[in-house]
């Protein structure tokens, strides 16, 4: 069976949600309803046969062709098999993902894996802000899974994230693993302001010398044997992580934030 | 102007003693009337085999004012949870326990109520409930303002003012405020929490004021009675929530010598602390006191198990139960150095002994009170359940069981501590036209409200008979507002904009000057800006004109 395969007809005007194209909601359906469910477009609807050219069956592997930084909400809630988009995604995707494998081409919006539980999303390009952060008034960003963005991500990366590992192999915006209550973000580029502002707990690791508020502790360079296990948990991920240099386990330990608890690490590669 | 007949339903309309007696009914000009011999019926409803009731109206729920914008805002998740999509008629909106105005609206009159009292207005918020309150489509609505905690009568009591003062100062805070009748939340208490007190009980003073909960309850209730309100003083006792509270409540009913009042969500005000883990039903000594005191009504504030967000006034009741909230967050604040409010989201859990035996001394408070004049259904939207439960709640009060397949699934220790499963009552369906129309409709002293004779507005609600009330109740046939259809089989039809109600006592207006140096010296609002005036109400929102009731008891 080949992937459902969604061609995007022309650019959307209007944002438009795709939170019910996922492979446990389309294995439900008949061929023929799929083309006629009406998606949020703008305040509206429209229907999915308007706005995409269907082809291919299979429901556990789709495949989104001509992307747009308008269709919001990839994946969402998606709890197994994959979704590649071939091109850019909007707003959300991956947001609440409990399972599955996203693969992005271009770049994707804010919010990206935001509320995760689990899975895996790899996006080619970059991200926009608040990457596997968390919602205005919730309380837990990403909560499980593993993004690797080869680009660079937006600000706030990380804001409130509870549990899972992001990777970017480019640079972070400002504040990124602000209030970060647990979890790993690896960032391979440059960081901005703000950085760890209100980490609580978990880890970061750092290949430039970031700028910390002053409520962090120097605790020195160490030598820390899991990094090793990390590094080999990513040996089989596409780019820079993978081949991350064995020297590399030799890394200055600064501790905070001491202003909200404080027992976040930044770990800085010397 | 057009004469519309409903044809051959079976009418329940308690305040006439109808109980389910097949009759039409004629409309005119939004009026229920009686048409001339020989005149032409112009439109017909064929509503044979169907329930016909007047509109229900909800005497306690918090749909205006600040603390449920406060509730709003702090939740966006429930906003996000819960999406009502525009229509062709209808605006977008959204939220499950603390709803948009546009989506309360819609959705209570798509239930079949045509009329919603916010019982918690603080005199200085007023403005804003009403507009929010204009804003919210559909339905009639008016409020209860707030008084006991202000500085001002606090300040009266200590200073030994006579009764008569004090009455002209309810009258003109009636009158200001535009509301049909006075709220006292924890007697005294707000203030007091302000003064590190954490605990008010009855007869306990007021640390900087010297006054007890008891004498504010005495002159509130005497005050509305020699004011001729009819709406009697509503009254969230004290120590809500508190095991073995069933004290303080029975000390307040005694605290109204004799003078009319509501218990409002009485069943939070009626625990024991009997049993293992010190807190029981005390549910028979409540209802026992509420039947044998004529001068006493309640509304329940019945919980239903899901999420919802409890807002209140009562900012000593929400601090001690701030540790409980679900999702982890809250809100405690004072609001213009006069007043109190705490917001506090909450998820009730059947699983869980204290919120498993709430529900089922809720339910023994709606069974065990014999009256239906003087018990009311309530939620106490959204502090119990958001009002969409109504239906599932009213299925539990008419259909034993499925109450006691309900009961059986609730945590075993507090089925071990109830007697509902020995309870056989069940709700008549004209006993629940009395506690959802009729008596709302008496207590708050709308005369046109609430019944189906010649004269009365023509708000009617008609039910396709269904032995699942719950479904019955969930999606009326027709919804008649002032004698259009505005919803139709649980959607809305066409948009309309309520009245609002309220009560204008009259006072001696020499209580302005005292009134204005203290608002000068302490209040955040000067005096004029404070009172709201009549062409004013009639701009706020879209709303469609302001109903003054006659006091008179």
């Amino acid at each position: 069976m080949s992937a459902l395969t969604f061609r995007l007809r022309h650019e959307p005007q209007l944002r438009v949600s795709l939170a019910l194209l996922v492979p446990q909601t389309l294995a439900r359906l008949s061929p023929a309803a799929i083309p006629e469910m009406e998606l949020t477009w703008g305040s509206g609807a429209i229907k999915v046969g308007e706005l995409f050219e269907i082809r291919g069956s299979d429901a556990s592997h789709l495949v989104f062709e001509g992307g747009s930084p308008k269709l919001d909400r990839i994946g969402e809630a998606m709890a197994s098999g994959e979704i590649i988009v071939r091109g850019d995604a909007g707003a959300y995707l991956g947001h609440r993902m409990a399972g599955g494998t996203i693969r992005v081409d271009g770049s994707v919006g804010a919010y990206c894996a935001s509320g995760a539980r689990n899975g895996f999303i790899t996006v080619d390009g970059d991200a926009g802000d608040f990457l596997a952060a968390a919602l205005p008034g919730e309380h837990r960003g990403m909560a499980g899974g593993l993004v690797l963005i080869r680009g660079d991500a937006g600000e706030r990366a990380g804001d409130r994230m509870r549990r899972g590992v992001v990777l970017i192999e480019g640079s972070a915006g400002d504040y990124c693993a602000s209030r970060m209550g647990a979890g790993t973000i690896a960032v391979l580029g440059r960081t901005g302001a703000g950085i760890a502002t209100g980490m609580r707990r978990g880890t970061l690791l750092l290949r430039e010398t970031p700028e910390l508020p002053p409520t962090f502790n120097d605790c020195g360079v160490h030598d820390l044997g899991f990094l090793q296990l990390l590094y080999r948990s990513w040996a089989s991920l596409p780019g820079g992580f993978a081949a991350l240099p064995g020297n590399s386990l030799t890394v200055r330990r600064l501790v905070g934030d001491l202003g909200n608890g404080g027992k976040g690490e930044v770990l800085v590669w010397v | 102007m057009a004469l519309i007949r409903l044809k051959g339903g079976r009418v329940y309309d308690p305040a006439h003693g109808v109980d389910g007696e097949v009759r039409d009914l004629y409309i005119r000009d939004g009026r229920m009337v009686v048409p001339a011999a020989d005149e032409r019926v112009d439109q017909e409803y064929d509503v044979s085999g169907r329930v016909v009731m007047a509109g229900a109206i909800d005497m306690h729920t918090h749909i205006g004012g600040g603390k449920v914008n406060i509730a709003r805002a702090m939740l966006p998740e429930d906003h996000r949870g819960d999406r009502l999509p525009r229509g062709e008629l209808t605006r977008s909106s959204c939220g499950h326990a603390a709803p948009g105005t546009l989506a309360t609206g819609y959705r209570y009159a798509e239930m079949g109520y045509t009329a919603c009292f916010e019982p918690a207005i603080l005199p200085v918020n007023a403005r804003q409930a009403h507009m929010e309150m204009g804003d919210t489509p559909m339905v009639d609505k008016g409020g209860y303002v707030m008084l006991g905690s202000d500085e001002f009568l606090l300040r009266m009591l200590a200073g030994k003012q006579d009764q008569a003062a004090i009455n002209d100062y309810i009258a003109w805070t009636l009158h200001a405020a535009r509301c049909i009748g006075i709220k006292v939340v924890n007697p005294g208490g707000i203030s007091a929490f302000k003064f590190n007190q954490r605990n008010l009980n009855v007869d306990e003073a007021h640390v900087h004021y010297g006054v007890t909960p008891r004498e504010i309850v005495r002159v509130l209730a005497r005050g509305l009675d020699d004011l001729q309100v009819p709406h009697p003083l509503h009254i969230h006792a004290s120590n809500l929530g508190v095991p073995g509270n069933v004290d303080s409540t029975l000390a307040t009913i005694d605290a109204a010598e004799g003078f009319p009042i509501h218990l409002t969500h009485i069943q939070f005000h009626s625990y024991g602390t009997e049993g293992d883990r010190k807190f029981s039903s005390a549910a028979g000594r409540i209802a026992e006191a509420v039947n044998a005191n004529r001068h006493v009504s309640c509304d329940v504030g019945q919980i239903l198990f899901g999420q919802t967000v409890t807002a209140s006034g009562d900012n000593m009741a929400q601090h001690r139960n701030a540790g409980h909230a679900s999702p982890r967050k809250f809100v405690i604040m004072d609001i213009e150095c006069d007043a109190g409010c705490g917001v506090v989201p909450f998820r009730y859990r059947d699983q869980n002994f204290v919120n498993a035996l709430q529900w089922a001394i809720g339910l023994e408070i709606f069974l065990l009170v014999g009256d239906p004049w003087r018990v009311f259904l309530t939620t106490d939207h959204p502090n119990g359940a958001p009002f969409t439960s109504y239906p599932h709640l009213i299925r539990l009060l008419m259909d034993k069981s499925f109450r006691n397949e309900q009961l059986a699934r609730i945590h075993p220790d507090a089925q071990a501590m109830t007697t509902l499963a020995s309870i056989d009552r069940e709700y008549s369906l004209n006993e629940i036209a009395i506690m959802t129309r009729a008596a709302p409709a008496k207590i708050l002293g709308m005369a046109d409200r609430g019944h189906l004779a010649p004269g009365a507005a023509a708000d009617i609600t008609v039910y396709r008979e269904d032995a699942d009330r719950e479904k019955m109740f969930t999606a009326p046939e027709y919804v008649f507002k002032d004698g259009e259809v505005v919803a139709r089989d649980g959607r809305i039809v066409k948009v309309v904009w309520g009245r609002f109600h309220a009560v204008a006592p009259e006072f001696d207006r020499g209580i302005e000057k005292g009134l204005r140096d203290y608002f000068e010296r302490y209040l955040t609002m000067r005096l004029e800006n404070f009172k709201i005036a009549e062409d004013e109400m009639l701009a706020f929102g879209h709303n469609a004109g302001l109903a003054t009731h006659p006091c008179r008891r």
